[in-house]
């Protein structure tokens, strides 16, 4: 029996998919906020909405999750960028990806300026 | 609706002592599914009704109250309680769901696959019309309810959702099997959607109204017919924009009007739903057994 050709796309469409998937996201560049005043603000905002419920609102940590002050002011802006956006579903700490790019640099830039405790 | 409000006040009143509001960004699909699970610990309480219209059918309001709870990072639980009322008709409960979501890829990909399993146990009244698939047709709300809560529908559901985030888009994909654990075969549908914020970065000031907070999109979802006759022919269909209001307060508000495509189709569905997201619920219940016990 002949096979139709219309059969073979259910399989490149599966193939395209899983490389697609496979490639990953592309790697986040520089803050395109360094430094910037507002971002820190719309940062600490943000913070306060999404985060304080677990890092506490000083992000100095809670029962739910570890302080932010030691390890963000160490990590480069784009490692601490790609750690929010993927979060580390296994130990409890959700993935950000549903927050624009834009509010991840915010973010980033809100946490870089808190000193340690 | 009524007696699923009764049911549900009591439970957000316990809720709203035990545990503190979350602030989550929701999404703003009613039918579509994305990737992005539950903060793990926190519950969201919401409620969806909706209001269909079509020629030769009385107009209803389908109801479901959920419950969906963030077991984990990656694993997402949801329980679920329909109700509907019909005008010239009455009111009933319609039976309830009981739904998993499992994400298959820990990390962020392009495509983020998403496993979806659901038991449901409602009967032929319901109208929430949450999961159109099969060759479904609006023919089949106009029966009174006293015939159509004879129908026990034992079903087993299971989802495929696709979901992606391409430069603040998220854009989703979900095929639908849903299998009668008694009888018959294997029925489909799809549902596709698409939504972005209004703005991406968030303003300095705390705000309610700023364009960050809103969420708009559209949804695409229907029938695919059945084992063996695959088609979107004969079968409903629906498009349907979306927009959600994300409120500081913790709450989300959404409102969808949907169009029917097909002849089979509602002509209007118009949805809206409010919800609340209230953290460290897991935690609060697991400090009330522990003080118990000591
Ligand atoms: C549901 C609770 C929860 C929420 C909400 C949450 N986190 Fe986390 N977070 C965790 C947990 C748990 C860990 C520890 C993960 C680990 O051990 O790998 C963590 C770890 C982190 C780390 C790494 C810390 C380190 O020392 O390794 C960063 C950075 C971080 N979170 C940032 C954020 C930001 C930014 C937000 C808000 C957008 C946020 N988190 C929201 C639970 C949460």
């Amino acid at each position: 029996m002949r096979r139709h050709p219309i059969q073979i796309i259910p399989t490149i469409v599966l193939f395209v998919t899983v490389v697609y998937a496979k490639s990953g996201a592309e790697p986040s560049a520089e803050n395109p906020f360094q430094n910037s005043d507002s971002a820190r603000a719309a940062g600490q905002k943000l913070f306060a909405r999404h985060c304080a419920e677990c890092h506490g609102p000083a992000a100095d940590g809670t029962e739910r999750a570890p302080s932010l002050r030691e390890f963000v002011r160490s990590a480069a802006p784009g490692v601490l960028h790609t750690f929010i956006k993927n979060g580390n579903l296994r130990s409890g700490m959700p993935s950000w990806s549903r927050l624009p790019d834009a509010q991840l640099w915010q973010l980033v830039t809100y946490l870089q300026t808190l000193e340690p405790r | 609706m009524i007696a699923a409000l009764r049911i549900g006040f009591p439970f957000l009143l316990i809720l709203g002592v035990l545990a503190s509001p979350g602030l989550a960004q929701e999404r703003p699909y009613f039918i579509t599914y994305d990737h992005h699970m539950e903060e793990p610990g926190n519950l969201e309480v919401a409620t969806n009704p909706v209001i269909g219209q079509a020629r030769g059918i009385s107009t209803f309001i389908g109801n479901w109250t959920e419950f969906e709870y963030g077991a984990k990072g990656w694993w997402t639980s949801e329980f679920y309680v329909d109700s509907q009322h019909t005008l010239h008709d009455g009111g009933l409960l319609t039976g309830f769901r009981f739904e998993n979501r499992f994400r298959l890829l820990l990390g962020e990909h392009r495509i983020n696959p998403v496993l979806y399993v659901e038991y449901e146990h409602i009967n032929g009244a319901d109208k929430t019309l949450k999961e159109v698939v099969g060759f479904d047709r609006k023919e089949g709300h106009a029966k009174p309810n006293w015939e159509t809560r004879l129908e026990h529908e034992r079903e087993f559901e299971t989802k495929l959702i696709l979901s992606s985030q391409i430069k603040g888009w998220n854009v989703s994909e979900n095929i639908v099997g849903v299998k009668n654990i008694h009888e018959g075969v294997w029925e489909f549908g799809y549902a596709f959607g698409f939504s972005r914020p209004l703005a991406l970065a968030a303003s300095a000031d705390a705000c309610t109204f700023c364009r960050e907070n809103f969420n708009a999109g559209l949804e695409l979802y229907g029938g695919l017919g059945e084992w063996g006759d695959v088609t979107f022919k004969g079968t409903s269909q629906y498009i349907a924009p979306v927009l959600a209001w994300n409120l500081p307060s913790g709450t989300t508000l959404r409102v969808s009007p949907g169009f029917g495509l097909t002849d089979q189709s509602h002509s209007t569905l118009i949805r809206f739903g409010v919800s609340h997201e209230f953290s460290g619920f897991g935690q609060q219940v697991g400090k009330l057994f522990r003080r118990n016990r000591s």
